[in-house]
């Protein structure tokens, strides 16, 4: 199934290839973002009173509770692989079960937030604060979706088959993703919402 | 994670750490009450920020735990990250 490679840590590493390819992609993914952050500043800096204007039409308390709900999951995610790490097949379950019920309500709570905007007729090309806003929080919002296909496959292979203790490695390595995902969210909150 | 730690141990120390996420949220969003003026708002904002995510990478990423040679794959990005949003920010390019 696995070979010594992929599990176990190399002498030259330190660390199975597996935590090497992640960090490697994060590191390629903390650039992507940054590069709408800093898309972001400038035009800040060119339309202040329209960014000031625009963010103050934002929904802070919504926003706030999908940081609380993002933050829950990063710890559910990061409690299911020390479960599957030390045996415990069930926790690992009911952790993983967890996550993906995070990350859903996240979307949900999103998705209410597009169409709120949208009922008061604010879209992507209204002005360049909401383009930003749209686009980064949409960005981050298929990265989300991107972690639960691998959350529902690994839930899925639990209860159906079982997820082999020796497999642990790969819900690590998911969960690295995963709190990435998370980590840009704890940039986007005050940079959209709470700075203005 | 030290092998020799339990799961309950190593719950408690997660729950700590989301304990103290959860706080610094709080306190985010609390400090945009007060006025400190524009740029100070923004260092302040950026700030807690950087401390949350010090949180996450430091305890839930394991990078504690893991070869210190890895922890390059987050000083080097973060450093022009923070180097780009600060000069773009204060520059006013």
């Amino acid at each position: 199934m696995t070979t010594a490679a992929a599990t176990h840590s190399r002498f030259n590493t330190g660390i199975y290839h597996g935590k090497l390819g992640m960090w490697v992609f994060l590191a390629s993914e903390i650039m992507f973002f940054t590069g709408f952050f800093g898309a972001f500043i400038v035009l800040r800096n060119l339309n202040i009173e329209v960014f000031t204007a625009s963010a103050h039409q934002l929904d802070k308390v919504v926003a706030t509770i999908n940081t609380a709900v993002l933050i829950s999951s990063s710890l559910t995610m990061a409690l299911s692989h020390v479960a599957l790490e030390r045996g415990h097949e069930a926790k690992f379950r009911l952790f993983m079960a967890l996550t993906l019920l995070f990350a859903f309500a996240f979307l949900g709570i999103k998705s209410y937030e597009y169409a709120t905007k949208f009922s008061h007729d604010i879209y992507p090309w209204t002005n360049t604060f909401f383009a930003s806003y749209f686009t980064m929080t949409g960005f981050h919002a298929l990265h989300v979706i991107g972690g639960m296909i691998p959350m529902a496959w690994m839930l899925g292979k639990s209860l159906l088959k079982g997820y082999p203790r020796a497999m642990h490695h790969r819900v690590e390595t998911l969960g690295l993703y995963w709190h990435f995902v998370d980590l840009v969210w704890i940039f986007l909150f005050p940079t959209l919402y709470l700075i203005f | 994670m030290a092998s020799g730690t339990s799961f309950e141990q190593i719950q408690k120390s997660y729950l700590r750490v989301f304990i103290a996420l959860m706080i610094l949220t709080a306190l985010t969003v609390g400090v945009t009450t007060i006025h400190f003026g524009d740029t100070l708002n923004i260092v302040v904002g950026v700030l807690i920020a950087v401390f949350k995510a010090a949180l996450v990478i430091w305890i839930f990423m394991h990078l504690k735990f893991d070869n210190r040679r890895l922890r390059y794959f987050v000083y080097i990005p973060a450093f022009f990250f923070l180097t780009f949003v600060f000069a773009l920010t204060f520059l006013g390019l």
